[in-house]
């Protein structure tokens, strides 16, 4: 009997399944999500999938040796300020802390855009108690126990919370207040949801630390609902292995961990495709990508670098500055569901207003009224408006041409001069999105292959790296499900951190004994998911910077216990690679090295079924070269007709030479003039941009 | 548009807009990642931009907005002073002269560096931010007891820091002489030097791809688009001049009171502001320099008349000021300006927000009638503690907890929180850990300042209150400045006044024995002798245990209190803005005992309580006001009047109730009945502060009111 592994991304619109056997088949379907019961889109999409590979799902579910889930519960949860009423207890003096947000201005010249930040807990459940840490990590002030049970009753009782956040000042020094104080809640109210900030994110900065805590206890209690009925539902039906989740850092996790520290699972969306995408490129040999995935509402982007992901440190979600380290991917607002307008200045813009998936694009026909970017593509001849998800739905040209026409009124152009310009527009804010991400942070593009997925990305692949020097591009097979199925790409990941303080010329016991710790909870971690310790491979890093500076760098360091002298070695050496990261003439010569803190990379292999790509579908027996098109160029505004090639039909080995469209059930690509496109022997489109 | 935009292609110009504010933005970005200063990185004071040959501004990364001013003076005095064939690739200049190179103070450094391609002049970009120290007599450079501006700091006024790019080693050793920090300094510049690197190299990518011509027609094409908006959007203004008076407190020797004077006059596109009649400069460091002014004047153009609209030269081109000479709005050496900007440049900020606003209010637009506002608190409340810790290690904190000030109300929502000055866009406050591990100061508490925030339909935003006992320092010494003592944030359109910032310090007190015995120490449990400071204090010796309390203002209100929701003044109450008390006498909300429950008849019956008492202590306003004009049209004036327009005649009248004030020529407010109270009174009597002034001249509040219903149409502070 085969056996498979699931991949499932749940975004806001869809649930997207993904099933690979061990001979690298591949099968997708989706349903829709279903944002009052969950479960119901997962079992949807599962059985969706299910009928696709032609079994029935109890069998697949009971031949299925591993089940990874994305999920935008945690994200959403928080955009939309639907969580658990949360009660938060504070240090005595410190109970605005949330509310100061270490100021609320952002960036925003229109000051109806500078609010403050949303109250993810309500002000009257957030109480201080009496307690005092200082910065040596000694108690200057008992906790009243009296004053905290008092607090819990309160919140529990009169507030009616029903997840509590802990989170005292200095507390990843020394937790036991925090220690105290969610005993005695555990004590009090066993069914109410602690989460402590020695243990969420035991790092300094009050601020993140508290966010990130009280972020946690928010959308915790609806989490571990979803676990606990996932799990049931999903056992019942014939799982046999544990549910991974994706987390926001690139690696999945137990349900169980997640259902604890469900803020791990933050902003994880985008990730599934990212690790995807560098599996692929190390299958490939290629070091060195950029990837795009263009949805409705936003353009996500990020860079992988000698097959290494990005990472970023202190994310913001919403207003809110966090702790957390995720894959730093970037998203803008230019999506297919973008909606072109006139600025004052009489100048068109795109975005960053979508009109999203209801009522969507004009050419939809279900009420959307203001062109979007999806409509340009229509307009401008790019999109067929017959065979729209491979024939499934149809398309109104007419819609999104009179949509434009108004528009264009407005800015003085004709409606192909208005697609066109929107083309252009938007095209140029991605190319701006990436060249953030690369040329401002030091990476040359040229490099670089850019990999695009998602839907919509392919039709303006070329002309982004044309924009940014890009040599070589390539669009994967199932590129329309890249996310999910790069969910099966991940390993097991724990990155525990801590806080710990050191300088040259300092004993090391304390911070191999932290390093310890973190070890061995990651390492237990993981030996709990079912990982032999053969399996498990742990790395150390130090978080290092110039004394007197903000932020920090982090850098290996050797295995097992440091010596006091080659931690002193490293603090030497770290001004080149401090210079490496930041450029030459950049590191504080003169300044001492401190290290602020201690962190754990612990990562097990898993067992991954590879897609093979399959074969053309000759039994349909079209022909590639399946119509010609005429379409409006949009550099130019030149009409011109071009070939249109089907995707699926089109030999492995077979030059494409644009101008050309090639099409595909969810995807269509666009090759302008003198670009070359050929699919591999995966059926990945490999496209030289001829610059 | 004219004929020629038409055909250049706007995509294009669009196109290259935004690629020029990505290479400003850039360039901060790189500031940021490479700066270790807090000021940088955590309080955003820095700016970045690109210019024309001659300075005018290409794109601004605007972080903060008022450095457009000095950015585009420097390239102006460069080019003024250093002859056009001794400029080559690869020089950079280094400016922090309020005096030459318009500098808002000396400690904002900036370097510029002409941008050239194929061996000619193109463009300029510059990199500048507040750093640490620049030498003087006082740690930091804000030198409250200079007298004159050569005690204050090192000035560079627009000097070659690299020449052929090569770094001078002359100023590295000028810097070694005289700065404090010198080497951490110099860090600075050497980002600040980084990020005009990659400006450089960007723009020169750029004009490679689209040819010098194009890239300097769709240069064009932008300035002239954004100032051609901007007149359309002024010309939606009413063409008048208005008058206002503003006041500086304090010049960090003497107490004295100085007089702003601005008439503001929107005329066919253009603002004009005139200065004449405000106060000569004065001997302390409150002036500020022409430079400087211009980046505070346009800064309420930027944030409120036209957030939406690209930012460049054109802005400038809209924008006309008198400015007299050697006064304290145009300061000439010798006077000292350290803390011009923080000080007279602050006040004028709340002037012209207040104008404007009033301008824009009368707006038949709906988008410039919404962004009207009343004036954040706009004083940034400077504290410094220095000296050397118990193991003989200097230390100097400026405690960036001074950004904690409360925004302006809004129309159509309470002020910030917590906001900082109007021109801190990206505003950030310390973490109370990291200042802790950074410095020998343990804070007890930080919190929002309860009814700080003027009252108003929509209340000014809260400034926060804090404290701090020295740790591990037996003697140190703190110096305080604060703009916004004694004279408190205006409202605008009926909204109150936010109040005052200022400093306790409370000594010979049982912090010790408190902490030792591991009790909590807090405002219940600290005894000792409670001494509030001046606004302006230096070198004030804090001594082990003390406790330094600062607490920050609120923004100005919008809006008479009376007509704010009583639900959320509920929530308020609720929430700890503001206390039960005050919610019940000045916002009028009865409520159900204890409870948060509006009683809905007895908040009614309340609020017309408050109004005819305001009026019985009122004296009345002219008596001869015209009728109201017959089968005229209304227009809403803000939340307080309405401009009721017939074929014969205009009137002013008050929204609630109708009552005719005055003729649409006349100023409305001579129709009001008035009351006066002194301004610490009225600020007590809403459960917030203001430093009473007991010397001459007094500071007063004044309530326009409708002599038909009472309602508050303006609260204006006055000296007198």
């Amino acid at each position: 009997m085969a056996q498979y592994q699931i991949g499932v991304d749940m975004g806001g619109t869809f649930t997207d399944a993904v099933v690979i056997d061990e001979n690298g088949n591949l099968w997708a379907d989706k349903a829709s999500t279903t944002p009052t019961h969950l479960l119901d889109g997962l079992v949807g999409a599962l059985e969706a999938v299910a009928a696709q590979v032609g079994v029935p799902l109890d069998a697949l579910l009971t031949e299925c040796d591993r089940f990874v889930h994305g999920t935008t519960i945690v994200t959403n949860s928080i955009a939309e300020l639907r969580g658990a009423r949360v009660g938060v207890l504070t240090t005595e003096g410190f109970g605005d802390s949330l509310r100061i947000a270490r100021s609320p201005r952002t960036d925003a010249r229109d000051h109806h855009d500078q609010l403050n930040v949303p109250d993810i807990a309500p002000r009257e459940a957030i109480v201080e108690v009496p307690e005092r840490v200082d910065k040596r990590g000694q108690i200057i002030t008992a906790l009243d126990m009296d004053a905290c049970e008092k607090a819990i009753r309160y919140l529990v009782e009169n507030q009616q919370v029903e997840s509590i956040a802990v989170t005292f000042l200095w507390s990843f020094l020394n937790d036991t207040h925090e220690q105290l104080a969610s005993n005695l809640i555990g004590k009090l109210y066993p069914d109410v949801h602690v989460s402590m900030s020695s243990r969420i994110y035991p790092m300094i900065r009050e601020y993140e630390r508290s966010v990130t805590t009280v972020l946690n206890a928010f959308t915790a209690p609806k989490v571990a609902r979803y676990v606990d009925e996932m799990t049931e539902a999903l056992t019942a039906r014939g799982l046999r292995v544990p549910v991974a989740f994706m987390q926001a850092s690139g690696g999945s996790l137990s349900a169980e961990e997640a259902r604890e520290v469900p803020i791990v699972l933050l902003d994880s969306g985008p990730v599934g495709g990212v690790v995807g995408a560098n599996e692929l490129a190390k299958e490939l040999a290629i070091p060195n990508v950029i990837t795009g995935d263009m949805g409705g509402t936003s353009f996500d982007t990020s860079v992988i670098a000698d097959n290494r992901l990005t990472m970023s440190a202190r994310s913001y979600v919403r207003k809110l500055l966090t702790g957390l380290t995720k894959v730093d991917v970037v998203a803008i607002g230019s999506g297919g569901g973008s909606i072109g307008w006139a600025d004052p200045r009489g100048l068109l813009q795109a975005g960053p207003h979508s009109a999203g998936a209801d009522p969507g694009p004009v050419c939809y026909g279900r009420g959307g009224d203001q062109p979007t970017v999806t409509d340009a593509m229509v307009s401008l001849g790019f999109i067929d408006p017959n065979y729209f998800l491979g024939g499934r739905a149809k398309l109104h040209k007419d819609a999104s041409d009179e949509a434009f026409r108004r528009l264009g009124k407005q800015l003085g152009m004709s409606l192909e001069e208005t697609a066109a310009a929107m083309y252009r527009v938007v095209v140029a804010s991605m190319s701006n999105a990436v060249r953030g991400i690369t040329v401002e942070r030091g990476h040359d593009p040229r490099v670089f292959t850019f990999f695009a997925y998602g839907g919509a990305t392919p039709l303006f692949l070329v002309d982004i790296c044309r924009e940014l020097g890009i040599k070589q591009a390539l669009v994967p097979n199932a590129s329309a499900v890249f996310s999910a199925s790069g969910l099966l790409a991940s390993d097991d990941l724990r990155v525990p951190s801590k806080s710990r303080f050191w300088r040259p010329g300092e004993p090391v016991d304390d911070v191999n004994a932290v390093l310890r710790d973190l070890e061995f909870s990651a390492r237990r971690n993981l030996h709990t998911s079912g990982y032999a310790e053969d399996e498990i491979v742990v790395q150390r890093f130090g978080d290092l910077k110039f004394q007197g500076q903000i932020f920090e760098l982090t850098v290996p360091l050797p295995d097992g216990d440091v010596e006091q002298t080659s931690l002193e070695e490293l603090a030497e050496r770290f001004p080149e690679m401090y210079e490496a990261e930041y450029g030459p003439g950049t590191a504080w010569v003169d300044a001492g090295v401190v290290m602020m803190a201690v962190r754990v990379e612990a990562k097990a292999s898993t067992r991954k079924y590879r897609y093979e790509g399959g074969t053309a579908d000759s039994g349909a027996g079209g022909k590639a070269d399946k119509a010609r098109r005429t379409v409006t160029l949009p550099a130019t505004g030149q009409q011109i007709t071009i070939p249109v090639f089907d995707g699926d039909l089109l030999p492995v080995g077979q030059e494409v030479t644009g101008p050309a469209l090639i099409e595909k059930k969810q995807t269509t690509i666009f090759l302008p003039e003198d670009s070359r496109g050929v699919l591999d022997e995966s059926r990945n489109l490999l496209i030289d941009t001829r610059l | 548009m004219t004929t020629a935009e038409r055909e250049v292609d706007l995509v294009t110009a669009e196109i290259m807009r935004q690629q020029l504010y990505n290479i400003a933005q850039e360039m901060g970005t790189v500031m940021i990642r490479t700066s270790g200063d807090p000021i940088v990185t955590e309080a955003v004071d820095f700016s970045t931009f690109i210019a024309d040959p001659e300075g005018g501004i290409i794109a601004f990364s605007g972080y903060m907005t008022w450095h457009a001013g000095p950015a585009r003076k420097s390239v102006q005095h460069i080019l003024a002073s250093v002859p056009r064939e001794e400029i080559y690739p690869g020089d950079a200049f280094i400016c922090n002269d309020p005096y030459t190179t318009g500098a808002c103070h000396p400690p904002d450094v900036g370097i510029v560096r002409p941008i050239f391609f194929d061996d000619e002049l193109v463009a300029w970009c510059w990199s500048e931010g507040h750093i640490l120290d620049v030498g003087g007599m006082s740690p930091g450079g804000f030198a409250p007891a200079a007298h004159d501006c050569y005690g204050e700091a090192l000035r560079f006024p627009g000097i070659k820091f690299m020449e052929k790019g090569r770094v001078s080693s002359d100023i590295r050793r000028l810097i070694d002489a005289n700065f404090r920090l010198a080497s951490r300094n110099y860090n600075d510049l050497r980002c600040f030097l980084a990020a005009t690197s990659v400006g450089e190299r960007r723009v020169m990518d750029l004009i490679a791809r689209h040819g010098l011509a194009d890239f300097r027609r769709y240069v064009d094409v932008n300035n002239h688009l954004s100032e051609q908006t901007l007149r359309e959007r002024i010309s939606k203004l009413p063409n008048k001049t208005i008058v206002s008076t503003e006041n500086v407190e304090h010049n960090g020797h003497a107490n004295d009171v100085f007089t702003i004077q601005c008439a503001m006059t929107v005329n066919d596109g253009t603002i004009e502001l005139d200065f004449t009649g405000t106060d000569p400069q004065t001997d302390g460091f409150v002036n500020i320099a022409e430079g400087a002014m211009w980046g505070v004047a346009v800064t309420p153009l930027m944030l409120m008349l036209a957030p939406d609209i690209a930012f460049n030269e054109g802005f400038f081109n809209c924008l006309r000021m008198t400015l007299p000479e050697a006064s304290l709005v145009n300061v000439q050496m010798p006077a000292p300006s350290s803390s011009g900007h923080m000080e007279t440049g602050m006040h004028v900020m709340k002037q012209l927000t207040r104008m404007l606003s009033e301008l824009m209010a009368e707006s038949d637009d709906p988008f410039i009638r919404s962004h009207a506002m009343a004036p954040f608190h706009d004083g940034w409340i400077g504290g410094v503690f220095a000296g050397a810790d118990d193991e003989g290690t200097q230390f100097v904190m400026l405690d960036m907890n001074g950004g904690g000030a409360g925004g302006g109300a809004q129309t159509i929502v309470d002020g910030m929180d917590a906001a900082g000055t109007l021109t801190q866009i990206s505003n950030g406050l310390p973490d109370i850990e990291l200042n802790e591990l950074s410095f020998p100061i343990r804070y007890l508490w930080r919190r929002l300042n309860t009814n700080s925030g003027g009252p108003g339909k929509f209340r000014g935003g809260q400034g926060i209150d804090f404290a701090w006992t020295s740790d591990g320092v037996s003697l140190g010494y703190e110096t305080v400045f604060s703009s916004c003592w004694q004279i408190p944030p205006a409202g605008v359109d009926g909204g109150y006044p936010g109040s005052t910032s200022g400093y306790q310090l409370i000594t010979d007190t049982n912090v010790v024995e408190l902490t030792a015995a591991q009790k909590p120490v807090n405002q219940a449990t600290i005894t000792g002798d409670v001494a509030d400071l001046d606004g302006k204090q230096a070198n004030v010796p804090v001594r082990k245990g003390d406790v330094f309390v600062q607490f920050e203002g609120g923004g100005g209100g919008l809006g008479d209190p009376l007509t704010r929701d009583p639900q959320l003044v509920a929530g308020d109450v609720r929430d700890r803005y503001v206390d039960r008390a005050v919610a019940e006498t000045v916002y009028g909300v009865a409520f159900e005992g204890d409870t948060f429950n509006v009683d809905v008849a007895a908040t009614e019956l309340r609020r017309a309580d408050i109004r005819r008492s305001r009026l019985s202590e009122a004296r009345p306003g002219a008596a001869n006001r015209p009728s109201r004009p017959a089968d005229g049209t209304e227009r809403p004036v803000g939340y307080s009047l309405t401009l009721v327009t017939s074929k014969d005649s205009a009137a002013y009248c008050c929204q609630q109730c109708g009552e005719v004030l005055a003729d649409a020529n006349g100023d409305w407010r001579n129709g009001c009945a008035q009351r006066d109270r002194p301004a610490h009174e009225a600020l007590a009597a809403q459960g917030s502060w203001a430093k009473e002034r007991t010397e001459d001249p007094k500071v007063f509040l004044t309530e326009f009111l409708c002599p038909g219903c009472g309602a508050a149409l303006e609260v204006s502070t006055a000296v007198r």
